[in-house]
């Protein structure tokens, strides 16, 4: 542990933290960037540097952004990514009042307190289930896996059928490039030897997340930002007496926040959505939340952080992310040859208690560093589209480009960039599409590895084992799912006919 | 009516995946089903996914009214911005990162600035944003390749 902790406090692992929380700070200020673009740009970077301190400039990406989207929520009404909707509900009627300073000292430090609150689950949870999967086989893998698919897709609700088309195109688009197990049959790659290697994880998710919010930004570039002025002041933080009065929502809040965080596919935006409800629920007034309530504040941004630790829980001990973030900071890891999973705390004990480290000392960082440069992060949010989106364009290219220096990936990154922009504005969802891209190789070759293993895909799911209570419980929620969606859409269809008789 | 041919164009590309998968080799060793059984599986489920879409749309009118996005990206200021950025990242190879680069940004921050001000920038503007480019690419360039060691295209000119 005492090696950890020296790993850990080194130089270069903070100064990456720094940056990584500074750079992920200015992404979640700007509406339209967000955690995924932060992190997917960054990626190429840390194939550069040892796995220590990449994984702290991740971690620094994931929560500085998460926490960022504030400022612009607060002050511009903008949530700068979709954790911060919430926020704004009770942040702009504050910042209304003359008190931004206030609501922008509130979030910094309900972020901080989410932050903390789920790293301390992380701490916690993360060994123990570990240990508990250590004795996963390919069969149990397969399971988990297709559970977290299944459950990313269970969670979107309306958008449940399309986002079990995008899975079946991700883990289609997984297909391509040397088939596993075997290492025999060259799939779909039509003669192409860049194909070979099927598509790089980094090029696709820079297409898919980066590429499509430029084109999507073009069309709204005649939007103007109108500023809101703060008051100076060396350190934004809350009065004691308002930390003790929101401390039960704060609890509430993270405690929520992190259970989401640790189911596949809802992510911080329904996790603040939720706790801003069940804060206004439980509070003895709850006319006032929308109006400049300082507990809507403490309640949306304790719990979209505290999914921030939740997220790295399954990631860490199962090799199942918890949300798009972690799904890319897995693929990072892979992409470093560290596999996310059980086998991480057995194989590399260093850097499994690393990255618990560093979870606690990014959230510090990210609390010091937001509590003391709001007023510049207020300016930061303000910086026209115009500059950032051509700059953003560049810093694809160089990330591209730096994986393996090869021109076809440049070529496919806009074919997958129009994919995304297609997926964005139709209501397909990106999450499962990046999550089946991460998990669909891990899945064909623990499928294929069971069924080799047991005889045939009946003799698997005939196994006393978690993995065929996994698979079991996948169809059962696959079936339940579709049993209530038809139910509503007969009930919609009736009030519609209904509606037209009237 | 635009996602109903985007899904059946989908379909159709899924049916000649799934057409190729019997071409794939298979070891003599291989017990799994071979490189194929897996994308078989894929495609199936996809198409079977796909018509259900294709029913849930024809049968809600909802659905049926409901626009599909994708030629947006083919009109306007989005289709300056992607045919721009398809000619930077095809021609970087050959031109080389540095000139490639400055002469991307200095075109897409002028025109950006031109949609978002709604008027054509001053010469001074233009001054700034050149010189502030030129020297931003060039801190870029050396952070990449000197402190990072990553290979950027130097193109056919040397840099």
């Amino acid at each position: 542990m005492i090696d950890t902790f020296l790993s850990v406090f080194q130089p270069d692992v903070l100064l990456m933290v720094f940056i990584g929380v500074v750079i992920g700070n200015i992404f979640g200020c700007i509406p339209g960037l967000n955690a995924p673009i932060a992190v997917a740009l960054a990626l190429p970077v840390t194939f550069l540097i040892d796995t220590i301190p990449a994984m702290g400039l991740l971690l620094g990406l994931y929560f500085g952004a998460t926490s960022g989207g504030l400022v612009s929520a607060v002050l511009l009404r903008i949530p700068g990514t979709a954790s911060n909707v919430a926020t704004c509900f009770d942040g702009y009627p504050l910042a209304q009042k003359g008190r931004a300073a206030d609501a922008l000292s509130y979030g910094a430090f309900a972020s901080f307190f989410g932050g903390i609150f789920s790293s301390l689950v992380l701490v916690t949870l993360a060994p123990l289930l570990a240990k508990l999967a250590i004795a996963f086989g390919p069969w149990e893998f397969f399971g988990t896996a297709l559970l977290s698919l299944v459950l990313v897709s269970v969670m979107m609700g309306e958008k449940m059928l399309k986002s079990f088309i995008v899975i079946c195109i991700g883990l289609l688009m997984k297909c391509v490039g040397l088939s596993p197990v075997d290492s025999v049959a060259l799939r779909y790659t039509f003669g192409i030897k860049s194909l070979e290697a099927g598509f790089n994880l980094v090029v696709v998710i820079i297409g898919i997340f980066a590429i499509p919010e430029v084109i999507s930004s073009v069309g709204k570039m005649d939007q103007k930002v109108i500023s809101t002025k703060l008051e100076k002041k060396l350190f934004y933080i809350p009065s004691w007496r308002e930390i003790k009065d929101n401390l039960g929502v704060m609890l509430s809040s993270s405690v929520l926040g992190t259970i989401i965080g640790i189911i596949p596919g809802m992510g911080g935006g329904a996790a603040s959505l939720i706790s801003y409800e069940q804060a206004k629920k439980t509070s003895k007034h709850p006319e006032t939340f929308g109006t400049g309530n300082p507990a809507g504040v403490f309640s949306c941004e304790s719990a979209n952080n505290a999914v921030t630790g939740g997220a790295l829980v399954p990631m860490l001990a199962l090799g199942v992310p918890g949300d798009t973030v972690a799904s890319i900071i897995m693929g990072a890891m892979l992409l470093q040859g560290v596999t996310p999973g059980p086998l991480l705390s057995m194989n590399n004990p260093e850097l499994f208690q690393g990255i618990l480290i560093l979870a606690f000392i990014t959230n510090i960082a990210m609390f010091l560093y937001q509590a003391s440069t709001i007023r510049v992060m207020a300016k930061i949010a303000e910086i026209p589209k115009s500059i950032l989106m051509p700059i953003i364009t560049v810093f694809c290219l160089t990330g591209t480009i730096s994986i393996r220096n090869n021109p076809f990936d440049l070529i496919y990154v806009m074919m997958i960039a129009v994919l995304g922009y297609i997926f964005d504005k139709n209501g397909y969802p990106f999450a499962p599409f990046i999550l089946a891209n991460v998990l669909g190789e891990p899945l064909e070759s623990n499928l294929r590895r069971s069924i080799m293993y047991h005889g045939s895909f009946v003799k698997c799911c005939v196994q006393p084992s978690i993995g065929t209570v996994f698979v079991f419980l996948s169809v059962v929620l696959v079936i339940f799912a579709v049993v209530r969606a038809s139910r509503a859409s007969s009930n919609k269809r009736t009030n519609d006919t209904q509606q037209k008789k009237v | 009516m635009g996602e109903l041919i985007f899904n059946a164009i989908l379909a159709a590309v899924a049916v000649v995946l799934f057409a190729l998968t019997y071409s794939f080799p298979t070891s003599i060793f291989d017990k799994s089903g071979g490189a194929g059984m897996y994308p078989r599986i894929v495609i199936t489920i996809l198409v079977i996914l796909l018509i259900i879409r294709t029913i849930q749309i024809l049968s809600s009118e909802e659905e049926k009214q409901r626009k599909f996005v994708f030629l947006e990206i083919f009109k306007g200021p989005r289709l300056v911005y992607f045919l721009v950025t398809l000619a930077y990242f095809l021609l970087v190879k050959y031109v080389g990162f540095i000139l490639m680069t400055i002469a991307y940004l200095i075109f897409m921050i002028l025109f950006f600035y031109r949609l978002q001000e709604e008027k054509n920038p001053s010469r001074k503007t233009i001054s700034i944003v050149s010189v502030t480019v030129i020297c931003g690419v060039i801190l870029l360039n050396y952070v990449f390749c000197d402190v990072l060691g990553v290979l950027l295209p130097v193109g056919l000119i040397g840099f």
